[in-house]
């Protein structure tokens, strides 16, 4: 049976498929391990998501910032304008209508760049096709002429708006300059319109629609604001020229634009007769209809912005906090030391105080962070106490001087009980006098919410859900004795976690006082994690507070 | 339930998905283990580690490829991980002779007896002869996986063969009559 073979095939042959089966107390031990990765992972689940948050505040902050900059020396831009459309501003025109202008100009720029200095052959066709005609020959110089000193001033637009009332006695032949090119392109070729129609990347197209726009849009009545601010934008000389004639510039500007508009139909019309009509009507049509559109978005998309300015102003919040706090557990159980695990708790009502900022993510959703001081106090009832020098220690105290010399226990362990105990012959012949009371925890804290809110309604009355953690770092650590007529210190607590959190849902109740200041009542649960670092004694702690302030926007 | 959906589940970190996994691919895996080791009980640290790597990191699975041919590398990088820092002498570039060829009786040598031999080749052989002669490596990929050079894998391969190759020799002669040409 046997053979010479290559010692690789040999063992490739041999492991192939080769399967051993591990034995159980392998998956045992890695599953003990899962556990205990579970396991440590609860905290810093919590600081992840506080990370988050904070990462989310942050964030918000500077993107804020940014988000600011921008806006600024746009809203400049529009102030420097009207300061220079002196004749503009009389007309009582909106915000958002300066600012459509003012957006439409630089647009009617590039357009008009594009059309006709880089490609200078753009212009011949027109003129060219217009040599066919013989009535239009004579208007032609004058419209190339009226372009070109359309074209130059744009750059350096400041300087030329003074020299602009030359122009604005060219502008009604030159918009009825374009009119004829326009009818003349038609005239031509059909077909070209047709193709034009479609590509309107095309220059020729370009030049044609930016100008027919202005008209075509004084005859749609819809757009007719937009549009005469765009044959403001495009001739800067209208603007600027304190027309004798009338009062203000914009009523002249409507003079301009029903001129063009009553002479734009007539002449289509005329030509209709002429021509085939199908394409004439849908080429009409269709400039009417999708030009518009394109400005109408523009004034929307400016809109949009003036709005979202107006809102940002109220993004951020201030608000001021008092709250009493009513402290409690959900089970009967004794941070302290387990012999007081049945003893009745009376939980103190406190105070928390401390200011908040918020910021508005949107019209419904906010962050909220801030620092609070809170403090927890609560009475384990119904025990004696009495001084010994054996003191028996309550387990999670660490006591000062004065404490260890006091035993504190329940009644059924008193100070006989303790006697029979020890026998210590230093208690002999003395009297010792037993009193009964209360053992008060007083703890403090700074707490450090981060919250979403999220509002139902915002009226005049508004309400809002809170939900989020709170990282509360101890500052105030008591536990004191309280009899008849006495109160001492006898140390603190060694089992609060210097630091630890708490799971907060709150239902927040606004009034608006003013329209940047307004009263709040939330009241707030606080659900402690991770109070106590080792033994707490079966002692879940909540907290309750009715967070009342003001707060105010800007 | 679909291997994508047991995947999904754990890497949900849900327990019973774990262990299923686990089951469904402990035994090939601990092969490889077996294989890289240099004993039963190394074989079984390994395989555990490379398990809770594979929990720990199946978020990253994102389902290109074969999940199997995935868990496999991660297995190997750990075992190799495990050995690659422990250096030895190196004797490279001598004369071998690439005779491997050998006089064998399939029937007669025992699965367990080859895993011994592998297991007790000098750590750096026997990771270099099972990735090149079981999981089929590139002398390059495995140059590169652990940190040597091509020539170093190869002189490396071909001492690994060798002395595998006397100790089957040596097995047969034991426990067999020279058999007659």
């Amino acid at each position: 049976m046997s053979e010479r073979k290559n010692i690789d095939r040999l063992f490739q042959e041999k492991f192939k498929d080769f399967e051993v089966a591990p034995q159980q107390h392998v998956w045992d031990n890695i599953e003990a391990k899962l556990k205990e990765k579970k396991k440590r992972r609860v905290i810093p689940f919590w600081f992840r998501l506080s990370g988050v948050a904070a990462a989310l505040l942050i964030g918000l902050v500077i993107a804020d910032r940014l988000h600011d900059n921008p806006t600024q020396p746009e809203n400049n831009v529009v102030l420097e304008n009207t300061g220079k459309n002196a004749t503009d501003a009389p007309k009582g025109k909106t915000a958002t209508g300066i600012a459509v202008e003012d957006n439409t100009k630089p647009d009617a720029v590039k357009t008009q760049q594009q059309a006709t200095s880089p490609m200078p052959i753009d212009n011949h066709p027109n003129p060219g096709n217009n040599n066919l005609n013989p009535n239009n020959t004579s208007t032609i110089p004058v419209a190339s002429q009226a372009h070109k000193q359309h074209n130059d001033p744009q750059p350096n637009a400041p300087q030329k708006y003074q020299s602009g009332g030359k122009n604005s006695r060219l502008v009604p032949k030159q918009e009825n300059a374009v009119v004829y090119t326009k009818r003349n392109s038609q005239k031509n070729a059909d077909g070209k319109n047709r193709l034009t129609e479609e590509k309107r990347k095309n220059n020729l197209q370009l030049q044609n629609n930016q100008t027919t726009v202005a008209e075509n849009g004084g005859n749609a009545l819809k757009t007719q604001s937009v549009i005469n601010q765009n044959t403001d934008a495009k001739n800067p000389g209208n603007t600027d020229n304190p027309n004798p004639k009338t009062s203000g510039t914009g009523i002249a500007n409507d003079i301009l634009n029903n001129k063009s508009s009553d002479a734009s139909p007539e002449k289509t019309t005329a030509i209709t007769e002429n021509e085939n009509t199908d394409i004439k009507k849908t080429d009409t049509t269709a400039v009417a209809t999708v030009v518009p559109n394109a400005l109408e978005e523009l004034l929307n998309e400016k809109e949009k912005q003036v709005t979202n300015a107006e809102r940002k102003v109220n993004r951020w919040q201030i608000t001021s906090n008092v709250a009493p706090i009513y402290f409690s557990s959900t089970t009967n159980g004794s941070p302290l030391d387990s012999r007081f695990e049945n003893n009745k708790k009376t939980y103190a009502p406190t105070l928390a105080y401390g200011v908040g900022v918020q910021y508005a993510i949107n019209k419904k959703l906010a962050v909220r962070s801030g620092v609070n001081s809170v403090g927890l106090e609560y009475n384990t009832n119904d025990i004696v106490f009495f001084q010994t020098e054996s003191a028996r220690k309550i387990q999670n105290v660490n006591n000062n001087i004065q404490g260890s010399m006091i035993e504190v226990d329940n009644p059924s362990q008193g100070l006989a009980a303790t006697l029979g105990r020890t026998s210590s012959s230093s208690n002999v012949g003395r009297t010792i006098k037993q009193y009964n009371g209360n053992i008060n925890q007083k703890t403090g804290y700074v707490e450090v919410p981060v919250e979403l809110s999220y509002k139902i309604t915002d009226r005049k009355f508004g309400l809002e859900v809170i939900g989020g953690i709170s990282t509360l770092f101890l500052n105030q650590n008591e536990v004191s004795l309280v009899g008849s007529g006495i109160e001492m210190n006898i140390g603190e607590a060694n089992n609060l976690s210097s630091l630890h959190f708490s799971t907060n849902l709150g239902l927040g109740i606004k009034y608006k006082l003013m329209k940047s200041l307004q009263a709040h009542l939330e009241p707030t649960f606080k659900y402690q994690i991770n109070t106590y670092s080792n033994d707490a004694g079966n002692f879940k702690p909540y907290f309750f507070g009715l967070y009342t302030g003001l707060s105010y926007r800007f | 339930m679909s291997l994508e959906q047991l995947i999904n589940d754990c890497k949900n970190n849900d327990t019973k998905a774990q262990e299923q996994l686990y089951r469904l691919f402990s035994s090939k895996l601990f092969a490889i283990c077996l294989k890289y080791s240099r004993n039963y009980a190394e074989a079984e640290d390994n395989l555990q580690d490379g398990f809770l790597i594979i929990f720990d990191k199946i978020h990253q699975f994102n389902f290109k490829g074969s999940f199997e041919g995935w868990i496999k590398r991660i297995m190997i990088n750990n075992v190799l991980q495990q050995y690659r820092g422990v250096s030895f002498l190196e004797l490279i570039n001598e004369n071998i002779s690439d005779d491997s060829e050998i006089e064998i009786d399939d029937e007669s040598i025992s699965m367990d007896y080859l895993m011994k031999i592998i297991q007790e080749l000098p750590d750096r052989y026997r990771l270099v002869f099972n990735l090149y002669v079981m999981d089929e490596y590139s002398h390059k990929e495995i140059a590169e996986m652990l940190g040597i050079t091509t020539g170093t894998s190869k002189s490396n391969l071909a001492r690994g063969r060798m002395i595998l190759k006397e100790k089957i020799e040596s097995y047969t002669a034991l426990n067999k009559l020279p058999s007659a040409r």
